[in-house]
């Protein structure tokens, strides 16, 4: 065990190193800088090169690519042009929120699509499992943005029961006391949230469904179902425990998602997250505060798949075995 | 599995009952101008910051020696307001101005605002280690002293028009006694730069990353508390979700409507739409050397053939189908609302035939594919276009088909705008569409079409246009010892930028807000539309929240 998580560590950083230098490369490749664009307005050029200088942009790319490494490897994220703080700072403002949004995304749509996908199995054929898919995979279908518009329009502006967007009541925040700023912060997460799990969960419940009519057939459930067992019981303790392998591998594959996966629903609905502020570091040029985004991401992959491989032996004896 | 069904329908009503409008409508507002717009502030530390949301916050923050009138008049110094200073001295020399401060001025710590405040601003502002983009402007100031605690002395170089503009309006006066301690290499990342302390109408209350700013109304501001109370600056991520808050009532005012946005507006009984002017000009840039700088640029580098292609197009027409009239045609690199434009400049006529005529007196035959050749050289070119801007995409679009009528082929070359900056200042360009705030400082126009500009390298000039007379003409005017005799040089150089052709001006926007119908806006002036918000008010009543109930509902 010890090896095999020894093991994954190394190839993770080798892989976060190679991340970091291949979006360095691709960034700087693009035309422009973070100082190319200052809006329509002029500013002098000895100023644009004081700047450039000040941030090592004037040197050849191996020196700043020389310069990029040394900074990381003191954990120095680097220093945002475009919002004139260090990284290191952006990303703890952003991070949370997207964390925040994408947790509870990722919660509610693993329960819904779970939840789905055990009714589909267990009523296969049926109006319900039909109806079920159905509606599901309308929701997937869709563009992320566009459902998101919709549902703005219909929630928050035809029926306004909830914000439009944002991730507070601009106006009355300050005078709210921790409870109302709390339920002030949930409504705003309601629309944002909602489109994510509509958007996911068809998905996860498609995972279920199969995966539940594959252990369905297996020899232990016939004879589990001969000994008289319940329906209910062998549904919950020999199919679904079974079935949950191939969700524990998805979950750990969607775990980067809790950072880069809401690029369109945070700027659609304003939430000031990661998938905003990167979205705007690209535009901007933003040098360090995208490839921060990039590898900080990266990161989540890295350790969702050694917690998926964690979780997997954990579930299953023969691979801990193995 | 029906208790499983009402659950979420139960939470979610809860939420919905949480603070919502009818929640925040029970309560006694102050007056709130809730501003949104797409961009978070960069600082609020005026000499850095280089976004419009930080020039706004800054200006209700921090305050200048004196103010441009609405006029906008900047030479010598009629039509400025007293701001810091409340009166000044002019030396009989004119080589110095003495300002005299306001007594009652005051940081919004307490600590009253002293003359040594503007001499740190000043020496902050031309630090090299700070980098100013403001430093520059400032070149023809030696120095700045302070003989007592309330006068700071500006002490010129030579004379000029401009003297009293730069020293007056350029620098945001900064807190001495809270950020003189620091190296300025560290300004940068001061933590002042989000939590300022000033000495405007506002005082600063927070600033949430990515979504809110907030200040209020100072009680104790010594010329007067401003009328609405708060302002709030809140971040919408797209157009978009920007006018849906101003439709549902989560915003009051924001600076641009689209012409969509326009259109809903005006059935809308609780949202009106304000036009004000705009300092920001468009048009295209010819480069008048080859790409990769090597000679004459084939076609742009023969100033006929400029002319020819400027008088190919029907500016009228093309301005008219792609903004109606909400936008007008521009006669050079500068706006009506300065006061150095004259409506009477001459200007290049539509003429395709006397284009045509040109273009084959130059030698450009035109050939079987109805491309015109001069040699082996087809008069063909591209033109960068900011894939973001949709006007201009539709402009070029009707460029491309006036220029084929007289035997030029355009390719449109859609890019995003570092892409475009970068590519015009490495030169890898023939024609770009260019859009540029204009400074209101009439010699502002030597930085962007001068010689020197254009020798400077970096993104002024990249057409590389040069005109010794065009130069002889700015420098007296920069030096006329009137502003009468100052306006008549200018514009004899305007007359002469235009006859060169070495853009084609197209078009100066005016620019539409949307706002609540109880807010009222003081004069909104061309170049920064924010200077007067402490005059603004707001009618008694409920405000932006209270008002969404009436909207949403009043919507259907």
């Amino acid at each position: 065990m010890r090896r095999l998580l020894a093991g994954r560590l190394l190839q993770g950083l080798a892989v976060l190193w190679i991340v970091a230098t291949f979006t360095f490369t691709l960034l700087h490749l693009a035309p422009g800088d973070p100082y190319s664009y200052h809006g329509d307005r002029r500013i002098a050029p000895e100023i644009l090169a004081h700047w450039r200088h000040v941030y090592c942009l004037d040197r050849p790319l191996p020196a700043q690519y020389g310069c990029y490494l040394a900074s990381l490897a003191r954990g120095d994220l680097g220093f945002s042009i475009s919002q004139s703080r260090p990284v290191r700072d952006i990303l703890i403002d952003y991070v949370p929120r997207t964390l925040e949004l994408m947790t509870l995304a990722l919660l509610l749509s693993f329960a819904v699509g779970i939840a789905l996908g055990v009714l589909e199995a267990r009523r296969r054929g049926t109006f319900a499992d039909w109806g079920s898919r159905g509606i599901a995979l309308f929701f997937y279908s869709m563009p992320d943005f566009w459902l998101a518009l919709m549902l703005a329009l219909v929630f928050a502006y035809w029926l306004p029961i909830f914000p439009i967007s944002g991730i507070e009541n601009v106006i009355d925040a300050p005078t709210f006391d921790r409870w109302q700023r709390m339920g002030d912060h949930l409504r705003h997460l309601v629309l944002p949230v909602t489109t994510l799990v509509l958007m996911m969960c068809a998905g996860i419940a498609r995972f279920q469904r199969a995966a539940m009519l594959d252990v369905i057939r297996l020899e232990f459930v016939v004879t589990a179902r001969a000994k008289g067992v319940s329906e209910n019981v062998i549904a919950r303790h020999h199919v679904l425990r079974n079935a949950l392998l191939p969700i524990i591998t998805l979950a750990g594959l969607t775990l980067p998602m809790l950072l880069g996966g809401a690029v369109l629903v945070e700027l659609v609905f304003s939430w000031p997250g990661m998938g905003y502020v990167t979205a705007t570091a690209i535009g901007s040029r933003d040098y360090a505060l995208v490839t921060s985004s990039v590898l900080v991401t990266s990161a989540l992959v890295v350790v969702g798949t050694i917690a998926a491989d964690l979780l997997y032996a954990l579930a299953d004896p023969r691979v801990r075995a193995a | 599995m029906r208790i499983a069904l009402r659950t979420p329908a139960i939470l979610l009503a809860i939420l919905a009952a949480c603070g919502g409008p009818g929640h925040s409508a029970s309560k006694a507002h102050p007056t709130t101008l809730v501003i949104t717009l797409p961009a978070d502030a960069n600082t609020l530390l005026p000499p850095l910051s280089t976004n419009e949301t930080s020039a706004q916050v800054g200006a209700v923050l921090f305050e200048k020696l004196a103010e441009v009138g609405d006029s906008l008049n900047v030479v010598g110094d009629e039509g400025f307001r007293p701001s810091l200073a409340d009166s000044w001295t002019w030396a009989p020399d004119s080589l110095s101005i003495a300002f005299h401060l306001d007594p009652k001025a005051h940081w919004q710590d307490g600590v009253p605002l002293r003359a040594a405040d503007v001499v740190y601003s000043y020496r902050i502002n031309v630090s090299k280690d700070v980098g100013s983009p403001v430093g520059p402007l400032l070149a023809g100031i030696d120095s700045v002293t302070a003989p007592d605690s309330v006068t700071a002395v500006f002490w010129f170089h030579s004379r000029s028009l401009e003297q009293f503009l730069n020293a007056g309006t350029q620098i945001r006066i900064l807190p001495a006694h809270l950020l003189q301690n620091m190296p300025d290499s560290m300004l940068r990342t001061a933590a002042f730069g989000r939590t300022p302390v000033g000495s405007g109408p506002y005082r600063f209350v927070r600033w949430v990353s990515g979504s809110t700013i907030e200040v209020v109304a100072d009680s104790t501001f010594h010329r007067g508390r401003p009328k609405i109370d708060r302002i709030i600056w809140s971040i919408a991520g797209n157009p978009d979700a920007a006018m849906l808050r101003l439709f549902s009532g989560e915003a009051n005012f924001t600076e641009t409507l689209r012409k969509q946005d326009i259109e809903q507006i005006a059935s809308h009984p609780n949202l009106k739409a304000v036009r004000y002017p705009s300092m920001t000009v468009f048009y295209v840039r010819f480069s008048e050397r080859s790409r990769g700088w090597h000679g004459p640029h084939p076609v742009f580098g023969d100033r006929d053939v400029r002319r020819a292609l400027t008088m190919a197009i029907d500016r009228r027409r093309a301005v008219s189908t792609v903004f109606d009239s909400s936008a007008r045609v521009a006669l050079g690199p500068f706006t009506s609302a300065l006061s150095t434009y004259d409506p009477a400049l001459p200007r290049l006529p539509y003429a395709p035939d006397s284009a045509a005529a040109i273009l084959d007196r130059r030698g450009w035959v035109m050939g079987k594919d109805g491309v015109r050749h001069k040699g082996a050289v087809p008069l063909r070119f591209a033109l960068l276009v900011p894939g973001t801007s949709t006007q201009r995409q539709q402009m070029a679009v009707l460029l491309q088909d006036m220029f084929k009528r007289v035997g030029a082929r355009m390719d449109i070359e859609h890019v995003d705008f570092p892409t475009m900056n970068d590519r015009e200042e490495k030169h890898d360009f023939d024609a770009a569409f260019e859009g540029m705030t204009v400074d209101p400082t009439p010699s502002g126009i030597r930085q962007e079409w001068s010689t020197s500009a254009a020798r400077a390298g970096g993104t002024s000039n990249t057409g590389y246009y040069t005109n010794p007379a065009f130069d002889a003409l700015i420098d007296s005017a920069v030096a006329a010892s009137s502003p009468k005799a100052a306006i008549a040089q200018y514009r004899r150089a305007y007359a002469t930028l235009i006859d060169d052709a070495p853009a084609i001006w197209l078009y100066e926007g005016t620019t539409t807000a949307g706002m609540g119908t109880n807010v009222h806006p003081s004069h909104m002036r061309a170049d920064m539309w924010w200077v007067n918000l402490a005059d603004w008010s707001i009618d008694d009543g409920p405000v932006a929240k209270g008002a969404s109930v009436a909207l949403a509902a009043g919507a259907h």
